[in-house]
C-alpha cells in the first residue's frame, strides 16, 4: 500500500522557472530585511547582540557545521534532537562559460580580390582565411601607407576587441618577409605583454624570435644593450613598456652605454608599433617626446579609445604618426576651412591656423553649437582631414553578443552622508573625488579618506578595515547598500558581479564586509586586482573567477584592469564611482562585454545624487560625445542620439533593478 | 478521485490535530485511496530521555518516550525520503533503552507508523494566495509553505501593481488569500530550510481561481 517515489529530475523546460523562484524569493527576502532593519533603528543595542547568521551544512561524521563561522552547532550523536529554525538559503544554478577568442570564429573562406592590394605585400593565405572584413580594409590601409615611396605614420582606431592585433600580426609578417632587413619594435603596456607573445606564438608562419628586456630580466643598460644588439644582428621584433622606453631615450645617463641604447632605439627600427596608442597623447609628458624622436616615418598607433579628454590629444597623436600634420599641404586647406566655419559664431577673430586655437575651436563647436549645418560641416571636414590617415572601426562583432545595458544611477543619499557632503566642497578638485568617492559609498570611509597618504596606508589593512565594519549600519551608505543588494539579487539569479573603482579604501572596505557579515573568502567568493597585484595573481583570480561555481564577486582596480584581462564570467557590472575619463570606463566594461560572454551585461555607473560627482557625471558624458559626433555622426542622426535618455524604472528592460529595495534609493536612472 | 482529494485537504486543516488523527484514522479504512495523496510510512527513531524523567512505574517512563517522540517528529517538520511529517498514526513498540555513558541518558530505540505529506509531480492541490510579485505568484497549501507559480506560465493573467497587487485575466483574478487549485509542475528539497520548494501551473482543466 505504501509507496514511495523518487523525485525525477527535468532540467528541459524548468530551469528558468526554478531561477525566477530564487529571484522572486530573494526579492521578497530583501523587502523583509528592510522592514527589519528600520526596526532595528530603535533598538541599537539589540543590534550588537545579533549572534552569527548560522548557514548549516550537515557533515556526516561533523553533524551541523555552519559553513561561515565553522562552529559545530549540534554534534552528529545529538542530531536527533530540536531543530531550531535555519536560515534560509537559495541555490544558485551555475552555467559553464568558455573565454572564446574572437580570431577563434572561422567565418569561412574570404576571396582576396586583387583591389585589396595596392602593392606586392600580400596577406599569407592561412591569415586571410581567418581575417573580417574590416582587418582586410585595414591591412591594405596599413599598405598603403607603410609600404611605397613616400611611407608615413597611421592610426588605427578600431574598438577593443575587433582583432588589431592578428591585423598587426600578419602585417608585420608579410612585411619582414618582404623586407628581412626591417627591425619592429612594439610599444606597448607592459601588462599586455604576455598577450602579444602568445597571439605572436599562435599566428606566425615561420620563426621570427621575440625579445623584450623583462623575461631575460635585462634591468641594467649593459644587459639591455645585449639584448638591443642581438634584435639588431637578425630578423626579429622587440617588445617595450612605455615606461621603459621613455627612461631610456630621456634619462640622464650620459655614459657610452645608455647612449648607445638610446641610438640604436631611435635608429634601429624601422616598423614603429604603439599598441594602445592613446597613452602618449599628452604633450607635457616624457613619452611623447620620446617617441616623436624616432627616426623612421612608419609609426602606427593602435587604440580602441582614441579619443580621451580632448581633441587636441588627437591631435597631439596624430602630429606623432605624421610630423606637423595641420601644416602639411594636404591638411592645410581643410584646417583653414574649418576655421573659417567656427570663427564666424566666437567672439575671437582669429588670422592664421594655430594648433591649439584649432582644436579648441572644433571642440567648442561639437559640443555647444546650437547651429546643426555648421556642426555637421565641421564633422565632415573634420573626416575628411583624417580619413587617409586615421582608420576607424566602431566594431559591430560586439552586436553577435546578447547585449549590453549601460545605466546611470543615480541614487539618493542618506542622512549621514548629506551632512558630510557639506564639508568636502571646500576641499579642492582631487581631494574632493578621493574623499566623496569613499564617503558616497560610507560615511564611516570619510574620516579614513580625509587622513594622509601614509596614514591611509596604515588604515587599509585587513584588521582596521574589520574594527571599522563591526559598528556600522550598511544601510548609512547608499552605494554600499545599493551595491549589497544588487549582489545578492545577481547572485539568486546565477550571476557574478564586476565592481570596479578608482581607489583602493572603497573596494578593501566592501571586500571586509562581505568577508564579516555574508562569510565569504577571498580567492573562493570574492577576488580583487589593482595595481600591486602581480602578473600571477592576475591570471590565477581571472581564471577562477571565470570558471569556478564559487566565484560571486571581483572587484577591480579601473585603470589595472584596463587591458589583457577578460572577465566574461560576469554579467552584471558595477562602476562605484564617475572617473573623468570615459574610455576608462569604457575598458573596464569591455572586460566583460567581449567576445566569449554568454549572457546580457548591465553595467550600473553609480551617481551620488545632489553632490559634486553629478557634474563629474556629466562632464565626463560630454566627452564620450564628442568621438560619437566625430566618427558616428551621419546626416540621419538627431540631437536625441547623443543624449543620457532617462527611462522609468518599469521599462528599464532589468528585473533587478526593480525590487522595491533597491528602487527606492533610486533618484534618476539613465541610459545609454 | 482528484477532486475528493481536494475536499479532504481543505476540510483537514481546519480540525484540530488530536481530532485530525482520528478522522484520518476513521478515513483511512474506508477510503484506501487516500494512500495517493497521504503516506503511511513504517519508522523507526532513537528517542533520548533524561535521568529526570525515569521513573520505575513502566505508564510514566512510556508517556515520558511518547511526547519526546511527537516533540521530535514536529521540529524536525519534513525529510526527503518522506516528505512533510503529519501525524504519528501508530506506536509500534519501545525498544530497550541503553545508558548513555557519561551523561546518564537512555536511548529507547522507537518503531512507529507515520502519516506523511510528500509532492509528486503531476498532484493536485489546494492553496491559498501569500504574496504576490512582479515574478509571480507565492502559495501555500497545508504544511508546503513555499509553492512558486512564475509569471511565464501564467500567460493569459497580466500583473496589476499598486498598493493591492493582483494578476487578472477576463475571468477571474489572483490576489492575497485568494483559494487555488493548481497542478504540481517539479519540486526540489532545500536542506537548509528542511522543506519542499514546488513549482505550480494553472495550465489544465478545473485549474485556477476557486
Amino acid at each position: 500500500m505504501i509507496e514511495e517515489e523518487k523525485p525525477v529530475k527535468e532540467s528541459d523546460g524548468l530551469e528558468d522557472l526554478w531561477k525566477d523562484f530564487s529571484l522572486a524569493a530573494e526579492c521578497t527576502k530583501l523587502d523583509t530585511n528592510e522592514d527589519m532593519s528600520n526596526e532595528k533603528d530603535v533598538d541599537d543595542e539589540n543590534e550588537m547582540d545579533d549572534d552569527c547568521n548560522h548557514d548549516i551544512r550537515i557533515h556526516e561524521d561533523l553533524g551541523h557545521v555552519c559553513r561561515i563561522c565553522g562552529m559545530i552547532v549540534r554534534k552528529a550523536e545529538t542530531i536527533i534532537d530540536y531543530q531550531w529554525k535555519k536560515a534560509s538559503r537559495t541555490r544558485t544554478n551555475y552555467y559553464e562559460s568558455r573565454s572564446k577568442d574572437a580570431d577563434d570564429i572561422d567565418t569561412g573562406a574570404v576571396k582576396v580580390s586583387e583591389d585589396f592590394i595596392v602593392s606586392d605585400i600580400a596577406i599569407h593565405p592561412r591569415h586571410a582565411k581567418q581575417m573580417r572584413p574590416h582587418q582586410l580594409e585595414g591591412f591594405s590601409f596599413l599598405v598603403k601607407n607603410l609600404v611605397g615611396d613616400k611611407p608615413g605614420g597611421c592610426i588605427l582606431a578600431h574598438a577593443p576587441g575587433s582583432g588589431k592585433t592578428f591585423m598587426l600580426i600578419s602585417f608585420i609578417q608579410s612585411f619582414l618577409a618582404k623586407y628581412p632587413s626591417a627591425r619592429p619594435l612594439v610599444v606597448l603596456p607592459k601588462g599586455i605583454l604576455g598577450t602579444w607573445k602568445r597571439e605572436f606564438q599562435r599566428w606566425q608562419v615561420e620563426d621570427i624570435p621575440l625579445y623584450d628586456f623583462y623575461s631575460v630580466k635585462a634591468d641594467k643598460r649593459t644587459e639591455q644593450l645585449e639584448v638591443l644588439k642581438s634584435w639588431e644582428a637578425r630578423m626579429s621584433i622587440l617588445f617595450l613598456g612605455y615606461k621603459q622606453f621613455s627612461r631610456i631615450i630621456c634619462g640622464d645617463g650620459d655614459g657610452n652605454i645608455a647612449a648607445a641604447c638610446r641610438d640604436r632605439l631611435l635608429m634601429v627600427p624601422n616598423l614603429l608599433i604603439l599598441d594602445e596608442g592613446h597613452t602618449p597623447r599628452n604633450r607635457e609628458t616624457d613619452v611623447l617626446a620620446s617617441l616623436k624622436r624616432v627616426q623612421t616615418p612608419r609609426k602606427v598607433v593602435l587604440s580602441g579609445t582614441l579619443f580621451q579628454n580632448h581633441v587636441s590629444e588627437v591631435f597631439n597623436i596624430l602630429d606623432l604618426v605624421r610630423p606637423k600634420f595641420l601644416k602639411m599641404e594636404s591638411s592645410r586647406p581643410i584646417a583653414r576651412r574649418i576655421m573659417s566655419q567656427v570663427a564666424i559664431s566666437g567672439i575671437r577673430s582669429l588670422k592664421g591656423v594655430h594648433d591649439s586655437a584649432f582644436t579648441e575651436s572644433v571642440e567648442d563647436t561639437l559640443l555647444n553649437d546650437d547651429n546643426f549645418t555648421r556642426k555637421s560641416h565641421v564633422i565632415r571636414s573634420l573626416r575628411e582631414l583624417t580619413k587617409d590617415v586615421l582608420h576607424y572601426y566602431k566594431g559591430d562583432i560586439l552586436d553577435e553578443l546578447p547585449g549590453l545595458v549601460d545605466f546611470s544611477v543615480f541614487l539618493k543619499l542618506s542622512t549621514k552622508q548629506k551632512e558630510i557632503v557639506h564639508k568636502i566642497e571646500a576641499y579642492e578638485k582631487f581631494k574632493r573625488s578621493a574623499v566623496g568617492t569613499a564617503l558616497y559609498i560610507h560615511p564611516c570611509l570619510s574620516e579614513i579618506s580625509e587622513g594622509d597618504a601614509a596614514d591611509r596606508a596604515t588604515n587599509l589593512t585587513d584588521a582596521t578595515v574589520d574594527s571599522l565594519i563591526e559598528s556600522i549600519i550598511i544601510k548609512d551608505g547608499v552605494k554600499a547598500k545599493f551595491f549589497f543588494n544588487i549582489l545578492s539579487l545577481a547572485n539568486s539569479a546565477g550571476e557574478k558581479l564586476l565592481a570596479f573603482s578608482q581607489y583602493i579604501l572603497p573596494m578593501k572596505f566592501l571586500e571586509r564586509l562581505l568577508v564579516k557579515r555574508l562569510g565569504w573568502h577571498v580567492g573562493k567568493e570574492i577576488f580583487m586586482i589593482s595595481g600591486d597585484t602581480s602578473a600571477d595573481d592576475r591570471e590565477v583570480a581571472m581564471d577562477q573567477f571565470n570558471n569556478s561555481a564559487d566565484a560571486k564577486v571581483l572587484f577591480g582596480s579601473i585603470k589595472a584592469c584596463g587591458e589583457g584581462i577578460s572577465l566574461v564570467g560576469a554579467s552584471r557590472v558595477i562602476i562605484l564611482d564617475v572617473h573623468l575619463n570615459p574610455s576608462v570606463t569604457r575598458q573596464a566594461i569591455g572586460r566583460a562585454f567581449r567576445p566569449g560572454q554568454q549572457k546580457k551585461v548591465f553595467v550600473y555607473r553609480l551617481v551620488a545624487a545632489d553632490s559634486p560627482e553629478v557634474k563629474f557625471h556629466e562632464t565626463a558624458f560630454k566627452k564620450e560625445v564628442i568621438p560619437k559626433l566625430w566618427f558616428e555622426w551621419s546626416e540621419l542622426c538627431t540631437t536625441e542620439d547623443f543624449k543620457l535618455n532617462q527611462v522609468d524604472i518599469d521599462d528599464s528592460e532589468d528585473e533587478l533593478l526593480e525590487a522595491n529595495a533597491i528602487r527606492q534609493d533610486i533618484k534618476a536612472l539613465y541610459r545609454r | 478521485m482528484r477532486a475528493w482529494a481536494w475536499r479532504r485537504t481543505a476540510f483537514l486543516r481546519n480540525v484540530p490535530a488530536l481530532l485530525r488523527m482520528v478522522l484520518m484514522q476513521r478515513e483511512a479504512s474506508t477510503y484506501r485511496q487516500s494512500a495517493m495523496v497521504f503516506l503511511k510510512v513504517d519508522m523507526s527513531w532513537n528517542v533520548l530521555i533524561s535521568p529526570s524523567e525515569l521513573s520505575p512505574k513502566g505508564l510514566l517512563l512510556r508517556k515520558a518516550v511518547i511526547v519526546s517522540l511527537l516533540e521530535e517528529i514536529a521540529n524536525r517538520k519534513a525529510s526527503k525520503d518522506h516528505g512533510y511529517y503529519i501525524a504519528v498514526s501508530e506506536l509500534k513498540a519501545i525498544s530497550e533503552g541503553k545508558v548513555r555513558e557519561l551523561t546518564g541518558d537512555v536511548l529507547f530505540p522507537v518503531t512507529f507508523t507515520c502519516i506523511t505529506q510528500k509532492p509528486t509531480k503531476g498532484e493536485i492541490l489546494v492553496g491559498s494566495v501569500d504574496k504576490i510579485l512582479k515574478h509571480g505568484v507565492f502559495l501555500k497549501s497545508g504544511p508546503i509553505e513555499s509553492i512558486f507559480l512564475s509569471e511565464k506560465t501564467l500567460s493569459d493573467y497580466k500583473y496589476i501593481g499598486g498598493e493591492n497587487p493582483m494578476f487578472m485575466n477576463d475571468h477571474s483574478k489572483l490576489e492575497k488569500d485568494t483559494a487555488v487549485r493548481f497542478k504540481v509542475m517539479g519540486f526540489r528539497w532545500m536542506e537548509a530550510d528542511r522543506q519542499f520548494q514546488i513549482l505550480a501551473t494553472l495550465a489544465g482543466d478545473y485549474l485556477g481561481p476557486l
